[in-house]
């Protein structure tokens, strides 16, 4: 077990290397001189000549990724030029928002999608299953953002019950902070059932066939408590490391979401530094969530390796 | 993988394959949807007799009506035009990406499949740290430097989704390399490009065909994203995403230029999904 742990931390090694570099070549990429980008062609040498050095321009590409990838690996994803902040500053100044919207839409969507991927399950081929087949397979297609303007439409505009944007703290005032969460987390949330309520209906559909179920039902055991203590119970790992591995829906959710609710997290964050120009900013918040996103990939593969007994125990994956 | 080889000597062979595609709901449904899009698209906006950038401040904010099926916007133009333009903007998007993510994936995956060793460890390794992006966060740091236009965002989400054809490619020519017909190919002396290009290339299409449904949907969806956040195509070109963010600021005064733009970009994805998910099961090998 603890060797497999070590193997999948060894192994993202070279994963978090080419990451670097991708996000590193952001910079590269611009046409032109990077400073005429940032700053126009009308600023002034000074300014120029500081964006240079703040970027390391003037030196060799390889020692700019050297020196940039060296910051990184110790937290230093350098210097805002708008603020003149530690990036890495201003991204844990967001990461609770973020944080704290993800983890409701998680909460909702697994709520509804478990509910009705069972649902689903246990009436296999009637009008309830197709009906949460069209449904799941409507929420993976209608965009994000669709979702949250005809929510805003409904519930702000003509029902006038939620806010439409901003955020409050949970520790300022709890009842208008969830006021708040409410419409963009049902939104990220309803965007996010779709696909874990089809995995729920499939891997349901698939414990309800094995032989442990007609043992249990042979037992004589109600067809609720075979449904929900047996095979629900067994069909939740899946499900879990499924949701788990849903969160670059999530974060590239987070980002469109946080941009319409005026929602002040990672997402925003990284808009705003695009039509500023603020590209340390951009890098830094880009490499910061796909690093996150790559260490929660981790955490579920690691956890998911646990609660099955043949890896545990060292036998064969 | 799927051996669709059929001989001339079974005559009720189309009728079967044409009894199995009407009988799969799903491949019909989203066939019919895909191809009243691409009517749409082919006829182009001028079936609405409007010029989807024609302004008429006389009849703006107006709401689906005979002369205007599906509203006008701020300026006063036909939404319909514009969301049909729009439809060839984000087709355009789809099919690029597709063909980029296809051939490039294909190459790499076919590469890494079939020499294996050290060069299959390295391919693979990047394609793993690209697909360990989430894809709007990487097309959007891209976008970001690159700046956006309709061709770039194509190029982008193309490059973006390489690395899923290539693994899904990968897999396929793994499985196949490994039959009794390629060694057969392999023991009468025939050269390892032809046996990749002629032996087992067709027999790992059909996952890819239904990678590629998908992957279709996924750039549409993507594009649309970007230019909802402004970081797509660029004004005055009609786009889907582009349409939905004007909207915003005009929801109290006109709600139809919210509901049509989405409500397109939301039918287009489901055809696709359907499309891929029917397909996945029309091409299933279990079948045969």
């Amino acid at each position: 077990m603890l060797g497999y742990i070590i193997n999948r931390i060894i192994y993202l090694i070279p994963t978090l290397f080419i990451m670097s570099l991708v996000v590193f070549s952001f910079i590269a990429l611009i046409p032109g001189d990077p400073v005429d980008a940032i700053l126009g062609l009308n600023a002034s040498e000074e300014a120029r000549a500081a964006v240079r050095a703040e970027l390391g321009l003037d030196r060799n590409i390889l020692v700019q990724y050297l020196s940039w990838a060296g910051g990184i690996v110790t937290g230093d994803f350098g210097t805002s030029l708008t603020s003149g902040e530690p990036v890495m500053k201003l991204i844990l100044e967001k990461l609770p928002a973020t944080l704290l919207l993800a983890f409701a839409s998680i909460l909702i969507s697994v709520f509804i999608a478990v509910l009705a991927g069972t649902i689903a399950a246990v009436n296999k081929g009637n009008w309830l299953d197709i009906g949460v087949l069209v449904a799941a397979l409507a929420g993976i297609s209608i965009p994000v953002f669709w979702i949250a303007i005809l929510s805003v439409l409904l519930f702000s505009v003509h029902l006038q019950i939620l806010p439409s944007i901003g955020y409050v703290s949970l520790l300022e005032d709890p009842i208008l902070a969830l006021r708040h969460l409410a419409l963009p987390s049902i939104c990220m949330g309803a965007a996010l059932a779709g696909g874990i309520a089809r995995m729920t209906r499939s891997e349901m559909i698939e414990q309800l066939s094995k032989d442990y179920v007609i043992t249990a039902r042979a037992k004589g055991l109600s067809p609720n408590e075979v449904t929900y203590r047996h095979a629900l119970r067994n069909s939740l790992i899946t499900v879990v490391t499924f949701t788990g591995l849903e969160l670059g829906t999530i974060l590239s959710g987070a980002i469109i979401v946080e941009t319409i609710f005026a929602w002040p997290g990672l997402g925003r964050m990284a808009i705003d530094a695009i039509f500023t120009r603020d590209y340390p900013t951009v890098q830094g918040v880009v490499l910061f969530m796909a690093f996150f996103f790559v260490f929660v990939n981790l955490l579920v593969d690691i956890s998911y390796t646990f609660l099955n007994p043949q890896i545990r125990l060292g036998g064969k994956k | 993988m799927t051996d669709v080889t059929q001989t001339p000597s079974q005559p009720s062979s189309w009728g079967r394959e044409w009894r199995k595609i009407r009988g799969n709901k799903m491949l019909v449904t989203g066939g019919i949807v895909l191809l009243i899009f691409l009517l749409a698209i082919i006829v182009g906006p001028e079936i609405t007799g409007y010029d989807y950038a024609k302004m008429s401040i006389r009849e703006r904010f107006q709401g689906p009506s005979f002369a205007h099926w599906m509203g006008t916007d701020n300026y006063g133009r036909d939404t319909l035009a514009k969301v049909i333009h729009g439809a060839r903007v984000a087709f355009f998007v789809g099919a690029i990406s597709v063909g980029i993510g296809m051939v490039g994936g294909m190459t790499i995956g076919a590469i890494a499949g079939f020499v294996g060793g050290f060069i299959d460890n390295i391919l693979m390794r990047i394609t793993d740290a690209l697909l360990a992006f989430p894809p709007l966060l990487l097309a959007i740091g891209l976008v970001a430097a690159t700046g956006p236009s309709t061709t770039t965002v194509s190029v982008i989400i193309g490059i973006i989704y390489i690395p899923r054809f290539a693994r899904v490619m990968r897999g396929a020519v793994m499985a196949e390399a490994s039959k009794e017909y390629v060694e057969a190919a392999r023991a009468v002396g025939q050269e390892p490009w032809r046996i990749l290009f002629f032996h087992i290339g067709p027999a790992t299409l059909s996952p890819i065909i239904v990678l590629a449904t998908v992957v279709f949907a996924l750039a549409i969806i993507i594009e649309a994203s970007l230019s909802f956040l402004g970081l797509g195509v660029p004004p005055p070109t009609p786009s889907w995403g582009g349409m939905l963010s004007e909207s915003r600021s005009f929801m109290t005064k006109n709600i139809w230029m919210a509901i049509f733009p989405g409500l397109t970009i939301s039918v287009a994805v489901l055809g696709l999904n359907l499309l891929g998910d029917g397909l996945r099961d029309y091409l299933d090998p279990k079948d045969y």
